[in-house]
Order: structure tokens, then sequence, then C-alpha cells
């Protein structure tokens, strides 16, 4: 008997190039031709004149593909905007790379949604720290993380149009704001728009006001590994002072020598020397004082 | 009020393309187009246009399958009803008709004057095809909704066809309509449902949000549209199968 094999799949890799996607996997065996959905449900035969609708995959995806698996499907654009996020980059390397520049894989439906539910979590996380860190703002970064979030979280979920509003709403975008109000309403995600409001209003109360007093910790524990303790430590500092500094006008107030002047305990270890943090504040020197004052108990109390 | 029948209750249907890499259009605009009617710029496939030629058609054509899913597979699926006096529909898929392999055998065998002639013969402009549609499925079918499956009928609509003799798939006995490739003021036809396989709806209107093809008003417009009509399902076009069997079913 003949064994089963992956002969090719069914999807438009023209206008996925920035999707993370998967495809329905076509096989063949003694018996003929089955399709694998790719969201799942029951292989279906397929006949011999409609496997001219299937495209072929590289050899790598022949060799590994297991019954019930699916084509998965990362678009050039996705895979490029990919190698510079260390969450989809973790994934992402080990897919076969196509001649056209897109990625390949295979594996079963619910194993991609676990994938996208990690991945979307963590890239939801990144967006808001762009969008509201003082430290982290950075809204070019939170262009290609939303842009890349989109691609992950591709159903309607509550997540998905609480992040792209909250994106559309920092970054200015009213119009678009509204279309994912509206959407968020029309797609059944949320009861209604007024509905989408109040958890709307209190998701970005909670980013806005809660992570000063939480992020220490949370920075402590998320961050390790990708950084050290000591650093994730002082990068939490930075946070406390940013929190104090009230910026709205952006003159400066801290400068890395102004740290490194007003913390000793900073001044031989210098963590933030990878990252260019320039704290700015319109209360000038009485809140510079009196953010170093509050990093300084903090590192006596931490080191 | 006139009665319904199982022709006019049969649905419109477009469904996946066959790839071409010589094409350039998203899946996304490929779409919208579709479902606003501006078929203008939707490129036709090599073996389309061949068939057009050689049947003489005068423009290039948009196709619908009537009351049947070709291929059975595909990531969208639209079901629509015609709203236009100016399509023509046939009892089989015209480019079957002249495809190189021979896969409709008739009697007498046609040249290719005859295989034009016989095209021309048997498009029903408008709606004047539901008569002979029905017709033929209370003829040929013991219920008509076998016919949505691609059940094989006991006889042909066009009696020249030698059915038993026919090498190609369902295609030979389903229904095609066709209107000018044209862009419409208004749709030439009414979206009745769209099936998305799960997660590509949102992925569509984050598509539709970003275009220069309409201007706000209008992605707001169709963007509504879309929820109104469509659903995310795990396999699109086995789901508008059954969509399109309950319909005819009371």
């Amino acid at each position: 008997m003949t064994r089963e094999e992956l002969v090719g799949y069914i999807g438009a890799p023209l206008g996925n190039e920035a999707s993370l996607t998967a495809f329905d996997a076509v096989t063949r065996s003694a018996g003929g031709f089955r399709r694998y959905p790719a969201a799942g449900g029951e292989p279906q035969e397929v006949s011999a004149s409609e496997v001219e609708y299937a495209l072929p995959v590289p050899s790598e995806l022949s060799a590994q593909w297991r019954r019930g698996h699916v084509v998965w499907f990362a678009g050039r654009t996705f895979a490029v905007r990919g190698t510079a996020n260390s969450a989809v980059r973790a994934f992402l390397t080990d897919w076969a790379l196509t001649d056209q520049g897109h990625r390949m894989s295979t594996g079963t439906p619910r194993e991609l949604l676990g994938l996208r539910d990690t991945v979307a979590r963590e890239l939801a996380m990144q967006v808001s720290n762009y969008l509201f860190d003082e430290l982290e703002r950075r809204h070019d970064q939170a262009a290609d993380v939303f842009e890349l979030f989109l691609a992950v979280e591709n159903t309607p979920s509550t997540r998905r149009f609480l992040t792209a509003a909250l994106y559309y709403f920092q970054t200015r975008r009213i119009e678009e704001y509204e279309f994912t109000r509206e959407r968020a309403a029309l797609s059944r995600a949320f009861d209604s728009a007024e509905a989408f409001d109040v958890q709307f209003g209190k998701h970005r109360e909670w980013l806005a006001t809660g992570r000063s007093e939480t992020s220490i910790s949370e920075l402590g524990v998320t961050r390790q590994g990708a950084v050290s303790a000591f650093e994730a430590q002082a990068r939490a500092l930075i946070w406390v002072a940013a929190s104090a500094s009230n910026d709205e006008h952006r003159s400066p107030l801290f400068s890395e020598s102004s740290w490194i002047r007003h913390v000793p305990a900073l001044r031989t270890e210098r963590p933030w020397s990878k990252h260019k943090y320039l704290v700015h504040g319109p209360r000038q020197v009485e809140t510079h004082v009196e953010a170093a004052e509050k990093i300084e108990f903090f590192i006596q109390e931490t080191l | 009020m006139t009665t319904p029948t199982a022709a006019t209750q049969l649905r419109w249907v477009q469904g996946m393309e066959k790839p071409n890499p010589k094409h350039t259009m998203p899946w996304q605009e490929l779409l919208l187009r579709r479902l606003l009617g501006l078929f203008e710029n939707v490129p036709t496939g090599e073996g389309t246009k061949a068939a057009e030629d050689a049947l003489e058609f005068p423009d290039t054509m948009a196709y619908y399958y009537i009351g049947r899913c070709v291929p059975s597979f595909g990531h969208n699926v639209v079901a629509s009803r015609p709203v236009t006096d100016r399509s023509l529909t046939t009892p089989f898929d015209t480019g079957a008709l002249v495809d190189s392999r021979g896969l409709i055998r008739t009697s007498p065998v046609l040249d290719a004057a005859g295989r034009v002639a016989l095209v021309r013969e048997f498009s029903y402009s408008g709606r004047d095809y539901e008569p002979h549609l029905d017709g033929w499925l209370e003829a040929a079918f013991a219920h008509p909704a076998e016919y949505i499956t691609g059940a094989r009928p006991s006889a042909h609509s066009v009696e020249a066809f030698l059915l038993e003799e026919c090498t190609g798939d369902a295609r030979i006995w389903t229904w095609e309509a066709r209107i000018r490739a044209t862009d419409y003021a208004s749709p030439p036809t009414e979206t009745v449902l769209v099936l998305f396989a799960a997660g590509t709806r949102e992925r569509y209107l984050d598509w539709v949000l970003d275009t220069e093809l309409l201007t706000a008003g209008e992605r707001l417009t169709h963007v509504r549209d879309v929820y109104g009509y469509s659903e995310e399902t795990i396999d699109p076009v086995p789901d508008m199968l059954e969509y399109l069997q309950k319909e005819l079913t009371p």
C-alpha cells in the first residue's frame, strides 16, 4: 500500500504576504487525493481534476508532514517583520523558506491555534508597552508589532479589537479607531459599541496607571533571561522616574549623565547603556531630585 | 407574486479561481470586486480567454455556477441572486465544450462553428433560464437538491450531449451564468451569503479598511455589509453546499 504523502496545498499566497495563515494540505495515497482543511475538520476526497488547484510545497514539508497536518504559511512581509521580533522569530526560524521568501511548515490546526494564542498575547503586550511606557514609547516600533499582531490574532477576539483600538487611539488615527469600535460590535466580539467603550476605557486606564505600581516585579520575572536581573531592576527604576516626570511636553529632564550623578549605585554598572533612555518632563529639577531619591532608595532595597 | 421554484431558489456561486502565476491580484481584491460588481480589472485565466475566443464571445465575461460549488474547496465562497437582466445562462460549462481534451461528446459531432452555434442556441437571456432549469431538475433527478451535490443526472438538458460518453466532471451538466466583465454602477447580483474560512474574514476587512479602491464612506458601508451577510466556518465550501441544499428543502 502506498504511503500517504503531502503533494501540495490549496490557498492563495497572493494577498497573504503579511499574514500568518494556514492552507489546506493535499495528499496522495493509493486511495487517491485527499484534502485536510486548514482550520480543521474531516479530510475530504479531492478529484483528480481538482488537484490542478493545488500549489506545490517545498520538499522539506513533504518530509515533515504527518497525518492530520495542514500547511502553515507565513507570508514574506510577515517573515521579514518577524525577524525583528523575538516572539515571532522564535518559531519562524525553523520554517522552510520558499523561493518567493515565504516561510512554511506543517502542523495540526490545533497546534497553530495554540501558537497564535501565545504569540498574540506577547505581541499585544509589546504593542501596549510601545504605546504606553515612557521608556519604551516608540510609535514606529509599535506600528511593526501591531501589524504582526493583526496577522497573528486573526479571529474576532476581544483582544484583537481592544489592542487595535488602543493602537489607533494612541496614534491619533481617529477614523480607524471608529472603524475598530464598530467592527468590535458588528463581529459580535462585544454585545454593542457601548459595551466595547466600557471595556476599552477600563483597559486604557489600566495600562495608563497600573504599570508603575506593578511593573517592578513583573519586569524582574518576565525579562529574566533576556536581560540580567540588574538591568531589569534598573529599567523598573527608570519607570518610577518616568511616572514621576509626568511628561507631555517632551522637554529633557534626565540624561544618562544625570542618572549617574544622582544615583551612585549605578555609576559603575551603567545598566542603561544599552537602552538610551531619556526621560523627559516639565517639572525640571524638583522632579529630577525626587525621582532620583526614589531610585536610590529602591536600589538600596533591592541590591 | 410568483411562487418560488427550484431554479429561482438556486443561488449563483463564485468560488476559488485556478491558480495562475501570471496573476497579481490579491485574493482580497478579487473578492471585493466580486461583491461590488467591479469586474473590469479582474484577470481572466488563459483557459477562459481561449474558450471565449473559440466561442466568439464579444466580451470578456464574469462567470457563476448556478447552485453548485466548483471546485469543492476554497477559503471563501459567495452565493448571490441575480438582479440584472443582462446575463446569459447556459446548461453546461461553456469552457468544457471547447476544452482540447474533448470532455463533451455530442451527436452529431460539432466543429468549431457548430459549438459556437450550440452555445448561442442554449444561452438564455436574463431569467429565461429558470423554467428550462426547473423542467430539467424535475426530469433528471429524484430531488433537485441532488444537482447541488454533483450527482449525475439521468439525462442532459441538451439533447445533443452524449452524457455516457462525456469524460469531464460535473461541470458538463452544471449550469453557468455569465455577465459582461465590466464595472457596474450597482452590483449585478445581490450577495446572499459569503462563507470565509476561519481566520480570514478579519484579515479581509483589515485589507478593505486600507484599500484605496474605496472611499472612507464606502469602506465603512462594505464592512457593515460583509458582517451582515457573511460567516466564518471551518470549511466554507462543504458548508455552502449544505446551505444551498437547505434552500431547496422546505
